[in-house]
């Protein structure tokens, strides 16, 4: 096969790192490059020792990884920003505002370059705290899907990952539920009506359920 | 793996793509990694065959990838920074190379899906690259050869059919990719009031 069943259905967690791992992020280097970086990807000022430069964080951790460099905690994972965030996500309906890859940025710093970070643990918990809020108020968003859209401002990738399979599905049966125009009628004449009646009960999502697999046939 | 993916989309000129589709956007050359990465998310997730990235694949990213490849090989080894540099540099082209690889590769398993229903439509084989049509050409004929002799052959004529419609066209032996999905959006730049039809 061309691409393995797994990656069929969209990212995986794992592409969605190395996503994030194309994020700048800020480093003082120990080594002195003495030339510009030319990437294929852009071209990264030269290292100096007791600099801060701007890299892609997949070589911040590279680096880090043979101790040539400190990296700088990005200024929104602060223990205090942290805090600030929680309180907001507790507070309020909508989504605390965070990077787009808060949580693969963290994930791998946390784990890479856990020196780096003042009171780990405490970032750590809080963190945890965040996405399990956060995550409650993806869940409660299935109630406001409707008939055309959803908007959830300030949500990550990797949350939106985690809810795409059921909000697809979700947002599809519903769409599917709509009275039976004359565009929508799966079935023309053979099963005429069949989408229109199913509309009502608890036995509709099964009945279209099955449909739904027959349809490939 | 890559030797296959190599030879799909070498020996093919540029250009043809952007002559083709005339409202395709220019992207600028330092762009083109992060242009490639917005492809590959983009094409992992819709459910059809998007337009192929001729410029940024074929024009530029090819032979780029060929400099780099001789920049790491100048690097003197000796020397401790340029080691590491060397060993960042290998790291980008590896990450470079595995989007790419996973791009294709993607767009050759929806080929391989939807063909039939890709080469019938006017419209999704002109988003294919010349080698990709090649692919698909060439997948559609050994198939179909390939179910003929292992058993169709021994079927009545009138059960042959690989392409047959019942009920008025709505059911149909031809897979064709689900348009009418939910998606995902994230929304870029402020434009104002926007009304979503239904």
């Amino acid at each position: 096969m061309a691409l393995p069943r797994h990656l069929k259905s969209g990212l995986t967690p794992l592409e969605i790192e190395f996503l994030a791992e194309n994020e700048p992020i800020e480093i003082s280097a120990a080594i002195d490059t003495q030339q510009d970086l030319e990437f294929l990807g852009g071209t990264v000022s030269s290292l100096r020792p007791l600099q801060v430069n701007q890299v892609p964080l997949w070589m911040a951790i590279s680096l880090k990884k043979k101790h040539k460099c400190n990296i700088v905690v990005p200024k929104w994972m602060t223990l205090e920003s942290l805090q600030r965030a929680l309180k907001d996500e507790q507070e309020q309906e909508r989504f605390s505002a965070l990077p787009y890859h808060y949580m693969e940025t963290a994930q791998i710093l946390l784990e890479n370059a856990c020196d780096d970070i003042p009171s780990a643990d405490s970032v750590r918990t809080l963190l945890k705290d965040l996405r399990e809020a956060r995550q409650s108020k993806a869940r409660k968003g299935v109630g406001a899907l409707g008939l055309t859209y959803i908007q959830m401002d300030n949500i990550g990738l990797m949350e939106i990952n985690e809810i795409r399979p059921f909000f697809t599905k979700a947002f599809y049966e519903i769409q599917q539920l709509k009275p039976a125009g004359p565009g929508n009628d799966l079935y023309g004449g053979a099963h005429g009506g069949f989408d229109g009646t199913a509309s009502i009960g608890s036995g509709s999502v099964l009945g279209l359920d099955l449909t739904q697999g027959s349809r490939n046939f | 793996m890559s030797d296959e993916d190599d030879f799909d989309i070498s020996g093919f000129t540029p250009r043809v793509a952007a002559s083709r589709d005339p409202a395709l956007p220019k992207v600028e050359p330092s762009r083109y990694v992060q242009h490639l990465t917005q492809a590959w998310i983009n094409e992992r997730a819709a459910p059809d065959v998007l337009q192929y990235e001729q410029a940024s694949v074929d024009g530029l990213l090819l032979s780029k990838i060929g400099d780099q490849m001789s920049v790491i090989d100048e690097l003197d080894s000796g020397n401790d920074t340029s080691m590491i540099i060397s060993i960042l540099y290998q790291t980008e082209l590896e990450r470079v190379k595995f989007v790419l690889r996973s791009y294709l590769r993607t767009r050759i398993s929806k080929i391989e899906k939807h063909c039939e229903f890709i080469l019938a439509d006017p419209a999704s084989k002109r988003r294919l690259s010349r080698a990709e049509i090649m692919y698909a050409e060439n997948y559609s004929r050994a198939t179909r050869q390939h179910f003929h002799s292992s058993f169709l052959a021994s079927l009545p004529s009138s059960l042959q059919g690989q392409d047959d419609t019942v009920f008025n066209r709505k059911l149909n032996m031809i897979s064709q990719p689900k348009l009418d999905e939910a998606v995902f959006c994230r929304i870029v730049e402020d434009i104002g009031d926007f009304q979503l039809d239904e």
